[in-house]
C-alpha cells in the first residue's frame, strides 16, 4: 500500500518533468537573428533601393506612359487608372513607392545609427546619402511627407508631416555632411566595409561625387521657383567647397550584388520587364504589357536616332523588321498586342546580370549641363551636353553619338538649337527612357518639356492633364489620419510639389 | 433551387410560433400514460392447447411462447427453470394455464408490455418484514416505443445494478421493496422510480431534454450533476449529432447549441479541416476566439473535428464560458468542446458495422447573365464587338448565328458554334462527389474494465474531376481497474491522403463566356481541347489546369492519453495523466511544364507568350505536437448537509511545431518532379516554434443539501513566451448555483415546474497567445539574397514590445434553467458580459510605414462583448408504445461587441481581408472603397462622365459576425420511423462577395447585363454643382454601360461597396428519415441484434436576401477573426444526399 503510493507519486513527478527555472527559458529565436552587423544591412539596403526605385515596376507603371515613352498592350485588360489619370488612395504604385522607400529608409537608418555607435564614418556617410536619395523621391511623388518624425518606430507612431521644401533643404544639409565625410575617407575605407558596398565598393571619392550630384538634382528641381537662385547658388558654393565634384563619364552609381539569370536573382529591372530565367521564349508578363508608345517611336525615328533599336525591339519582340508603337489613351485592342508592337529593347534589357543604375553618368552630365546653362556652375554647357548624349549612347551600346550631334537637326545639334535649355531637357528626356521615368516626370512637371507629349483621350480621362503628384496611400488615412488630413484635400491635378511652379 | 428572402426576417414571429407550440405541449401532456390493464387482458385471453408431463419449466414456457408469441422474462437466479412441471390444457386461456402451472410452484407472473415477467411468489410471513428481498423486472423503452438495450438500472444508493438486455428487459434482485430504481442511459433523461413493493416496473426513458439531474462531463473529464454547475453547458448526445450521418463532427454540431457558431469556410476536398468554432462571439481583436477542443481529455486542434469519427462519439459537452480555464489553462478562455468517445458497456459484446454513402453536388452557383458573349473591344461606333478568342464577356448580344471561336488552326480550320447561351456547360464540368464511409466497431466490458475499438475508412471522390481523398482511422478506448487503481487509455490514429488539383478552376469555369461548349474540351488531346488550340487567348483549358497543378498530401494524426487513478481513501483520489497529440503533414505541389507550338506562339495567342514555362515543385512538411502532463488530487467529503469537492493540481504543457518547405519553379526534366533536378537556387524556409507552460490550480465546490452549490477556482500560470518578470500570472473564478425548486418548500414536487435553477458567476482569465519569440526585433534575409556569396539582411518590419503581457478577460454570467412537466420541456437562458483588455495584437497593429515599420506586436486596447442565449427543448407530442412523437429544440443567441479603445488613440486596426477593428464599433467590421454620397443616401456622380464619384476614404459597411443565430432541431417519430431536421438562421452581419467583382470584370455577372450594356443614369444619384450643393441627376448617363463601366476599377470591380450585401441566411442544414428494423423481423436473421437505415440530406435549402445572388455568405477566405469576405476561390456549397445502414451483431 505504502509502496504503491510512493510509486504513484514518483511516476507523477516524472510525468511533470523537472520544473526548474530554466525549464521556461526557451524563448530564444531559432528562426531569425536579433543582431547583425550593419554592413550586411547596408548590402541589402542598396539592393533594396535598386529594387524599389529605378528597378521597380512602380517607377514606370504610370510615368512611362504619361511622359510618352511606353504604352499598355491589349494583352491585358488593365491600366484603366493610368489611361484615365484617375486613381485612388489605394493606387498600387503610389502605395508601393511609399511603403518600399520608408522600409528601405529604415535599413539606412539602422546603418547610420550603428555607424555612430561603432564610430564608423563610412556607414554614416553612405546612409545619409542614400536616405537623401529615398527622401527626394518621396518628396517628388508626394510633396509634404513625414520626415523629422519619421523612422522613429513606436516612439512617434503617428509621425507628423514636414513641408516638402523644408525636407529638401534638410536633405541638402545631409548631403553636405556626407560629402565632407567622404572627403575625409578617400583611400581610408576599410576593405571589410567596402566589401559590403555593392555600389562603389568603398570608393569614397565616387561616393562624394554621388552625394554632390544628388544635391545638384535637388537644387535644379527648385530652379524655376522665383527668387530661389540665391539659395541655389549658396548651396552650389558648398558643393564647390568640398571639392569632390560631380559624377563624370563612367562614374555612374549602379548596384550589383551579383545578379544572375536564375529565379529571384535577376537584375530587378530585367526581372520586372524582361524575361524569366528560361530565356527569350519566356518573357515576363510586363514585357508583353508594356509596349512602345507611338510618340517615342516617332521621336527617335524622326530624328534618325540610332538609339531607337536599343530602347525598343522591332515588332513581335524583335522577330519583325519594323518598329511600331501605340497611341496613349484609348483602351487597347488586339491590334496593340505585342506581336504587332515594339517591346522594351536590348539597350535597357542588357542581361539578367546587369547592374542596376541608380544615378547614371549621363543623367549627371545632363544635370551639370542644365546647371551650366543656368549659370549655377561655370563649366562649358555644350561640352557637358554632348558628353551626356554620348554617355547615353554608350550606356545603350549604340556606339558614337558624334554623327547624331552633328546632324542638321535642332533637336540634337547644339548650334542649331534655338533654346539651349529646351535642347538639353529634350535630350535628357530622350536619354532617360526606361532609366528613371519618375525623374523624367519631375522634369516634365517643372518645365513642361517635351511640350507635345500626348495627353490621354480615354473617355474616362475627364481631366485631360498629366497628374502633378500621387495621392497619399490609404494606409496613412487609416493609421496616421490626423496628420495626413492636415495636408488638406489632395488632388492629383492641382496639389503640386513645391518646385512645380509652371 | 434558390429561395430568396427579404433582407430582414421577422424574428418576433418565429418566437411567437415557438411559444404557441409550448402551449400545445402543455395541453397534451397527459397523453403519455398508458392503460396497462387492457393490454394484460388481451394477452391472457388467448386460447391454446398444450399437454406436457414432467417437462422442465423452461421448455413448457418455450412451447407456450411458440404458440402465443408471448415472451417470458425471468432471472435464472430467481426462478428454477429446470424444475419439472406438468400441464394439460385443452382450449384454455393463457390465464387459466398460467394460474394452473405457475401458482402451483409459487411463481408469480405479471404481464408487462405483452411479455410475461416471472418471479417467486412471496409468502405472507415475509411480506410483513420491513426489509424484504424482491425481484423486479421490466422493460425499458424510449418514447418512440423502441426497446433500449444497455440501459443501466441501479438501486438508488447502492452499487447493486444491471443492464437491460438486447430486448430492453431487465431483472434485478432488490433487497428492499421500498427502494428506488434509477435508470440511466446516455442521451436520455435519468429516471428514478420508487418501487413501493412493485415487482414489475416498465419505464419509458424520455429524450435527454436537458440533463437536469444528468451527469455532465466537465473539465478534465470530471463528471458532475448538472445541478451543481454555476455556468452554462450544453450536452449533445450521439444520436443528435449523427442523425444526418455527417462525416465531419463539426457539421453535426451546427445549429444545435445556443451561442455556438460553426463556420465551414470552404468545401474543397480537403477543406473539412477548415472550420471556425466560436462560442459567444469575439472577445479578442486579433487573438484566438475559437473554442478549445478536448478529445477524451486530450487537447487537440479544432481541425481534429474532421478526424473524429462521428460514430465514435458518445457525447459532446459544450462549456460556453471561461469557467474551465482554471483546470485547462487559459486556452479554455473561449469555451470548450469536450468530446467523449464511446466505451464498452459491461457485459455487452457488440460488433457494429455502419456504411454511409453520400453524394454531393455543387449547388447555388452565382447568378449569371445569359445575353452577351465573348468580347472586350468596341467597334468604331462604340458598339460591343465579338472576339472569338476572348475570355471577357463584353461581346454583342447572342443572336444564334454560327460564329467562329478561338483562332484559326494550323490546318486553316476554325471551330464554329452557335452564338447562344449554354449555361448548363458550367454545371456539367463538375462531377457528383461520392463519400463512402465504412465503420466497424467492437465493444465489450466486464466488471473490471471495458474496451472500445473502431476502425474506419472514408473514401471521398470530389466534385472536382480527379480530386480524391481518403481517411483511415483506428481508435481504441478502454479502462481497467485493479484494486484501487484505475487505468484509462485512449489511442487514436488517423491517416488521410489527399490528391487534388490546386488550380482555381471554379474561377475559370464561372467566367467562361456562355457560348463556349466547355464540355467538348474534356479530352485535353482533342483538336479543340489541346493546349495550342484551346479557344481562350488568355487562359488554359480548365480540364488541363486540373492535371497541370496538383497537390498530394498525407496527414498523420496521432492522439493518445493515459491516466492512472488511485483511490488512496474513500475521500481522496490521486490521478496522474499524460496526453499527446501530434500531426504531421507531408505534401508536394507540382506544376507541369508548358510548351506551346511555334504556330500557337506566332499566331499571337497571348497565353502562348511566354512560349515555354518550366515545371515546378514544392515539397513541404509540417509537424505539430502538444504534450501535456498533469497531476490531480481530488478530495471529497460530506459533513452533515455540506458536501465538498476539492481538486488540487499541477499541469505542464509543451507545444512545438516545425515547418519546412523547399520550392523551385525551374525543374529541368519536364515530368520529373524532384527538386534536386532544377536550375538556379531553391527557395527554402524553415520555422521552428516551441513553448512551455506550467500551471498550479485549485478548484473547490461546496454544496449545501441538494440545492446550493458554490464553486471557486484559481490558477497560476508560468509561460515561457513572456519575459521572466511578466511570466507568472494568476486568474480566479467563482460561481453559484441555486436550485430554487428544491430550496423553497412551496415549490417542491410541483407538477408543472419540476425544476428551477438560478446561477451566476464571474471569472477572470489571462491568456497568452503570442507566438514564441515575440519579445525582440529580428532581421530578415533581404529579398533575393544571397546572390551567390553575397549576403544581405534587412531590419524586420515588425516592432516588438519586450514587456508583453497576457490578454485579460473578465466575464460575468447569469443563467436561469427551468424544467417543466417532469422535464418534458426545459428552458435554459444565459446572459453574459465580458470585457477584454490588454488585447494581444498577434500579427501586430498596423502603423504608418513612415515609422520605418509596418506593424507593432503589442498589448493594446480593450473591447466588450455581451449577449444572451436561450435554449428551449421539449417533446410537444409524446406517445407511448411507438405512436407519434415530436421533439423540438430551439437555440437562439444574440451577441454584440464593441471596441472600446485602441493603441494611442489609433482609429482603426486592420486584421486582414478588409476587416478592421474600429473604435466605438462592433468588431470586426468590413471597410473598403465606396462612393461619395450627399449625406442623404444619394450617390454623387461626375457631371461629365455620369460615373459615381469615389469617396476619398474607406467606408464602413458593417460587422462581419452575426448578431443573431437561431437553430431549430426537430424530430418526428412514428413507430420505427424518425424524420429529423436542423435549420439555422443567422443575421446582423455583412459580407463582401469577391465573386461579384471578378464576374463584373469578366462580364459574366447577372448585374452587368441588367442595363442591356447601354448607357444609363446611375440610380438614385446627384450631382455636386458646388461644394456641398447637390442636385438630383435625372439625365446624365454613364459614359459607358459596357466594359468601361463594368470592368472599370473605379466604377465597378475595384469598388468594394458594389459587392457588399447582407450575410443573413436560413439554411436547412440537415434532414433525415430513419428506420429501425423491428426486433421481430430480425429474429429470423439470428446473428443481427439491431439494424437501422436512414436517408439523409444536408444543406438542401438556403434562403438569402435578394441582394446576395453570389454565394453562401458563410464561406470565407480565411478561418481567422477576419470574416465576411469570399471570392471565387471558394466553390459554392454542395447539397449532400446520403444513405446509411447500420448493423449490430
Amino acid at each position: 500500500m505504502k509502496n504503491q503510493l510512493i510509486l504513484f507519486c514518483t511516476a507523477a513527478v516524472f510525468l511533470l518533468g523537472s520544473c526548474t527555472k530554466s525549464y521556461l527559458d526557451i524563448n530564444t529565436n531559432p528562426n531569425k537573428p536579433t543582431d547583425v552587423t550593419p554592413g550586411l544591412v547596408l548590402t541589402n539596403a542598396l539592393n533594396g533601393t535598386a529594387k524599389s526605385t529605378t528597378g521597380s515596376t512602380d517607377f514606370y507603371q504610370f510615368s512611362s506612359a504619361w511622359i510618352g515613352y511606353w504604352d499598355y498592350s491589349g494583352a491585358v485588360a488593365a491600366f484603366a487608372e493610368e489611361r484615365s489619370y484617375q486613381f485612388t488612395t489605394n493606387y498600387g504604385p503610389a502605395v508601393n513607392i511609399w511603403n518600399n522607400l520608408y522600409n528601405n529608409l529604415e535599413d539606412y537608418d539602422y546603418v547610420e545609427k550603428q555607424g555612430l555607435a561603432l564610430n564608423n564614418p563610412f556607414y554614416i556617410a553612405v546612409a545619409k546619402t542614400m536616405k537623401a536619395y529615398d527622401f527626394q523621391n518621396l518628396v517628388d511623388v508626394f510633396g509634404n511627407i513625414p520626415y523629422s518624425q519619421a523612422l522613429k518606430s513606436t516612439s512617434a507612431i503617428r509621425p507628423a508631416y514636414d513641408k516638402d521644401q523644408a525636407v529638401y533643404e534638410d536633405l541638402a544639409k545631409k548631403l553636405d555632411t556626407a560629402a565632407t565625410l567622404f572627403k575625409g575617407l578617400v583611400g581610408k575605407v576599410a576593405s571589410a566595409d567596402g566589401a559590403y558596398d555593392i555600389m562603389y565598393q568603398g570608393d569614397a571619392s565616387k561616393w562624394g561625387k554621388f552625394a554632390n550630384t544628388l544635391k545638384l538634382r535637388l537644387l535644379l528641381h527648385q530652379s524655376e521657383i522665383t527668387g530661389r537662385n540665391t539659395y541655389i547658388n549658396g548651396e552650389i558654393a558648398k558643393i564647390n567647397a568640398n571639392g569632390m565634384g560631380f559624377i563624370g563619364a563612367g562614374d555612374g552609381g549602379s548596384v550589383n550584388p551579383g545578379y544572375s539569370n536564375s529565379a529571384n536573382k535577376q537584375n530587378p529591372f530585367w526581372a520586372n520587364f524582361g524575361y524569366s530565367p528560361v530565356g527569350k521564349s519566356a518573357p515576363v508578363d510586363n514585357h508583353r504589357y508594356y509596349i512602345a508608345s507611338s510618340y517615342a517611336i516617332s521621336f527617335y525615328q524622326n530624328n534618325n536616332d540610332p538609339r531607337l533599336g536599343y530602347f525598343f525591339t522591332t515588332i513581335n519582340d524583335g522577330a519583325g523588321t519594323t518598329y511600331s508603337g501605340s497611341p496613349f489613351g484609348p483602351t487597347a485592342g488586339s491590334a496593340d498586342n505585342p506581336q504587332f508592337k515594339s517591346a522594351i529593347g536590348t539597350g535597357l534589357l542588357k542581361g539578367a546580370d546587369m547592374a542596376q543604375p541608380l544615378l547614371t553618368d549621363f543623367e549627371s552630365l545632363f544635370l551639370q549641363a542644365e546647371a551650366a546653362q543656368r549659370s549655377y556652375i561655370t563649366t562649358d554647357a555644350r561640352s557637358l551636353y554632348e558628353s551626356a548624349v554620348q554617355q547615353s549612347f554608350t550606356y545603350l551600346g549604340a556606339g558614337t553619338a558624334s554623327d547624331y550631334l552633328k546632324a542638321s537637326n535642332p533637336v540634337s545639334n547644339w548650334d542649331q538649337a534655338s533654346d539651349k535649355l529646351t535642347l538639353i531637357m529634350t535630350q535628357k528626356w530622350a536619354a532617360m527612357n526606361g532609366i528613371n521615368d519618375i525623374e523624367s516626370w519631375s522634369d516634365y512637371r517643372r518645365l513642361n518639356i517635351p511640350a507635345d507629349i500626348p495627353i490621354s483621350n480615354n473617355p474616362a480621362a475627364t481631366t485631360r492633364k498629366v497628374p502633378v503628384r500621387m495621392l497619399y496611400p490609404q494606409s496613412e488615412y487609416n493609421y496616421n489620419p490626423d496628420n495626413v488630413l492636415a495636408q488638406g484635400t489632395i488632388s492629383q491635378f492641382t496639389s503640386r510639389i513645391f518646385w512645380d511652379v509652371n | 433551387m434558390n429561395f430568396f428572402l427579404h433582407d430582414r426576417i421577422d424574428l418576433y414571429k418565429i418566437m411567437k410560433v415557438t411559444l404557441s407550440q409550448l402551449a400545445i405541449a402543455l395541453a397534451i401532456s397527459g397523453v403519455s400514460y398508458a392503460n396497462s390493464s387492457k393490454a394484460q387482458n388481451v394477452v391472457l385471453q388467448q386460447h391454446l392447447n398444450l399437454s406436457e408431463k414432467n417437462t422442465t419449466l423452461k421448455s413448457v414456457l418455450k412451447k407456450v411462447s411458440d404458440i402465443t408469441s408471448v415472451k417470458f422474462v425471468y432471472s435464472k437466479e430467481v426462478i428454477n427453470a429446470d424444475q419439472l412441471v406438468s400441464v394439460d390444457a385443452q382450449n384454455e386461456t393463457l390465464e387459466e394455464l398460467l394460474n394452473d402451472v405457475l401458482t402451483r410452484h409459487n411463481i408469480h407472473y405479471e404481464v408487462v408490455n405483452n411479455d410475461i415477467v416471472l418471479d417467486m411468489q412471496t409468502n405472507s410471513a415475509a411480506v410483513n418484514n420491513a426489509v424484504q428481498e424482491i425481484t423486479v423486472s421490466g422493460v425499458v423503452k424510449n418514447n418512440a416505443g423502441e426497446t433500449l438495450p444497455g440501459v443501466t438500472v441501479t438501486v438508488k444508493g447502492t452499487t447493486n445494478g444491471t443492464n437491460t438486455n438486447i430486448d430492453g428487459k431487465y431483472v434485478l434482485k432488490v433487497a428492499d421493496a421500498n427502494s428506488t430504481l434509477v435508470f440511466t442511459f446516455i442521451g436520455y433523461a435519468r429516471l428514478e422510480v420508487p418501487l413501493n413493493g412493485k415487482t414489475s416496473l416498465d419505464v419509458i426513458l424520455t429524450d435527454d431534454v436537458k440533463q437536469i439531474n444528468e451527469v455532465v462531463v466537465t473539465a478534465l473529464g470530471i463528471k458532475r450533476s448538472s445541478r451543481e454547475l454555476g455556468y452554462a453547458t450544453q450536452q449533445i448526445a450521439a444520436k443528435d449529432l449523427t442523425q444526418s450521418k455527417p462525416t465531419n463532427l463539426a457539421t453535426g454540431l451546427s445549429g444545435k447549441v445556443a451561442g455556438l457558431q460553426i463556420i465551414q469556410a470552404n468545401n474543397q476536398i480537403d477543406a473539412g479541416d477548415q472550420v471556425r468554432v466560436v462560442l459567444r462571439g469575439n472577445r479578442s481583436f486579433a487573438g484566438n476566439n475559437q473554442a478549445l477542443l478536448v478529445l477524451d481529455g486530450v487537447v487537440a486542434p479544432l481541425s481534429y473535428l474532421n478526424s473524429i469519427n462521428p460514430n465514435d462519439v458518445e457525447s459532446v459537452n459544450v462549456l460556453k464560458g471561461a469557467n474551465a480555464a482554471a483546470l485547462y489553462g487559459s486556452e479554455a478562455s473561449n469555451g470548450v468542446l469536450i468530446v467523449t468517445t464511446k466505451h464498452g458497456v459491461k457485459d455487452v459484446k457488440e460488433i457494429t458495422y455502419t456504411n454511409t454513402t453520400s453524394l454531393n453536388q455543387l449547388a447555388y452557383f452565382p447568378k449569371m447573365q445569359t445575353q452577351f458573349g465573348g468580347g472586350s473591344g468596341q467597334d468604331i461606333n462604340g458598339f460591343p464587338q465579338y472576339t472569338p478568342f476572348e475570355n471577357q464577356n463584353f461581346g454583342d448580344r447572342f443572336d444564334g448565328s454560327i460564329r467562329p471561336i478561338g483562332r484559326v488552326l494550323p490546318d486553316g480550320s476554325i471551330q464554329m458554334v452557335p452564338y447562344a447561351n449554354l449555361s448548363d456547360e458550367k454545371k456539367k464540368f463538375f462531377n457528383t462527389g461520392v463519400d463512402e464511409q465504412n465503420d466497424l466497431s467492437f465493444s465489450t466490458g466486464s466488471a473490471t474494465g471495458s474496451t472500445y475499438f473502431n476502425i474506419q475508412r472514408l473514401n471521398n471522390k470530389g466534385y472536382v474531376p480527379g480530386d480524391n481523398a481518403n481517411r483511415t482511422a483506428v481508435r481504441v478506448n478502454g479502462n481497467q481497474s485493479y484494486n484501487k487503481f484505475k487505468l484509462d487509455y485512449t489511442f487514436d490514429y488517423t491517416q488521410r491522403n489527399i490528391d487534388k488539383s490546386n488550380a482555381q478552376v471554379y474561377n475559370t469555369i464561372i467566367n467562361t463566356p456562355a457560348e463556349i461548349p466547355l464540355s467538348q474540351y474534356s479530352d485535353i488531346n482533342s483538336t479543340y481541347g489541346n493546349l495550342n488550340n484551346y479557344y481562350n487567348d488568355y487562359g488554359l483549358n480548365p480540364y488541363f489546369q486540373l492535371q497541370q497543378q496538383r497537390n498530394n498530401e498525407r496527414r498523420d494524426d496521432l492522439l493518445g492519453s493515459l491516466s492512472l487513478g488511485y483511490d488512496v481513501a474513500p475521500w481522496l483520489n490521486l490521478t496522474a495523466k499524460g496526453g499527446i497529440n501530434t500531426s504531421n503533414r507531408n505534401g508536394k505541389n507540382i506544376t507541369e511544364a508548358i510548351a506551346y507550338s511555334d504556330f500557337a506562339h506566332d499566331s499571337g495567342k497571348a497565353i502562348a507568350n511566354p512560349q515555354t514555362s518550366p515545371a515546378g515543385t514544392t515539397d513541404y512538411q509540417l509537424f505539430n505536437s502538444r504534450m501535456e502532463g498533469s497531476f490531480l488530487a481530488t478530495f471529497k467529503k460530506k459533513i452533515s448537509d455540506f458536501s465538498t469537492n476539492l481538486i488540487l493540481g499541477t499541469q505542464v504543457i509543451q507545444q512545438s511545431s516545425r515547418n519546412f518547405q523547399a520550392n523551385t519553379g525551374f525543374l529541368v526534366i519536364p515530368d520529373f518532379y524532384n527538386i534536386n533536378y532544377r536550375s538556379g537556387d531553391a527557395n527554402i524556409t524553415e520555422t521552428e516554434l516551441k513553448q512551455r507552460r506550467f500551471g498550479v490550480f485549485g478548484d473547490l465546490t461546496v454544496g449545501y443539501k441538494t440545492w446550493l452549490f458554490l464553486h471557486a477556482s484559481g490558477r497560476n500560470d508560468w509561460d515561457s513566451r513572456l519575459a521572466p518578470e511578466n511570466r507568472s500570472f494568476f486568474y480566479p473564478s467563482v460561481d453559484l448555483s441555486w436550485v430554487f425548486t428544491d430550496a423553497i418548500p412551496g415549490l417542491k414536487d410541483n407538477k408543472i415546474l419540476n425544476y428551477g435553477k438560478l446561477r451566476g458567476g464571474i471569472s477572470k482569465v489571462s491568456a497568452v497567445q503570442f507566438d514564441p519569440y515575440s519579445l525582440q526585433a529580428t532581421f530578415d534575409v533581404g529579398s533575393g539574397f544571397p546572390y551567390g556569396s553575397t549576403a544581405g539582411y534587412s531590419v524586420g518590419n515588425t516592432v516588438y514590445a519586450p514587456d508583453l503581457k497576457p490578454e485579460e478577460t473578465v466575464s460575468k454570467e447569469i443563467g436561469l434553467e427551468l424544467g417543466f412537466l417532469n422535464n418534458r420541456i426545459s428552458l435554459e437562458t444565459s446572459a453574459y458580459w465580458e470585457t477584454t483588455k490588454n488585447q494581444e495584437i498577434l500579427n501586430g497593429i498596423n502603423i504608418s510605414s513612415a515609422t520605418g515599420f509596418t506593424n507593432a506586436i503589442i498589448n493594446t486596447g480593450s473591447g466588450e462583448n455581451h449577449g444572451i442565449e436561450v435554449g428551449l427543448k421539449g417533446s410537444p407530442i409524446l406517445h407511448q408504445g411507438g405512436g407519434f412523437t415530436w421533439n423540438l429544440a430551439v437555440n437562439y443567441s444574440y451577441n454584440q461587441n464593441k471596441a472600446l479603445s485602441l493603441y494611442q488613440g489609433l482609429p482603426n486596426l486592420s486584421i486582414g481581408n478588409d476587416n478592421y477593428i474600429v473604435q466605438g464599433q462592433p468588431y470586426p467590421v468590413l471597410m473598403g472603397q465606396g462612393f461619395k454620397t450627399d449625406g442623404q443616401g444619394h450617390t454623387v456622380v461626375n457631371a461629365t462622365t455620369g460615373y459615381p464619384v469615389l469617396n476619398s476614404t474607406n467606408l464602413l459597411f458593417g460587422q462581419t459576425t452575426p448578431k443573431n443565430i437561431l437553430g431549430v432541431t426537430t424530430s418526428f417519430s412514428y413507430h420505427h420511423f424518425t424524420l429529423a431536421g436542423t435549420a439555422e438562421y443567422r443575421s446582423g452581419s455583412v459580407v463582401y462577395n469577391g465573386a461579384g467583382s471578378t464576374m463584373d470584370f469578366s462580364g459574366i455577372s447577372y448585374g452587368s447585363a441588367t442595363n442591356g450594356r447601354e448607357r444609363f443614369v446611375y440610380p438614385n444619384s446627384v450631382i455636386e454643382t458646388s461644394p456641398g450643393v447637390f442636385v438630383p441627376n435625372t439625365n446624365i448617363t454613364t459614359n459607358s454601360g459596357g466594359i468601361d463601366y463594368w470592368a472599370g476599377s473605379t466604377t465597378r470591380y475595384g469598388v468594394m461597396q458594389n459587392y457588399v450585401t447582407s450575410a443573413a441566411f436560413i439554411k436547412i442544414r440537415e434532414l433525415s428519415l430513419g428506420y429501425d428494423v423491428p426486433a421481430e423481423y430480425l429474429k429470423r436473421i439470428k446473428f443481427i441484434k439491431r439494424a437501422n437505415f436512414a436517408l439523409v440530406g444536408r444543406n438542401l435549402f438556403m434562403f438569402r436576401p435578394k441582394s446576395n445572388y453570389y454565394t453562401d455568405p458563410e464561406f470565407n477566405n480565411t478561418l481567422d477573426n477576419a470574416q465576411g469576405s469570399n471570392g471565387l476561390n471558394q466553390t459554392p456549397p454542395t447539397r449532400i444526399y446520403g444513405f446509411t445502414a447500420s448493423f449490430t451483431l
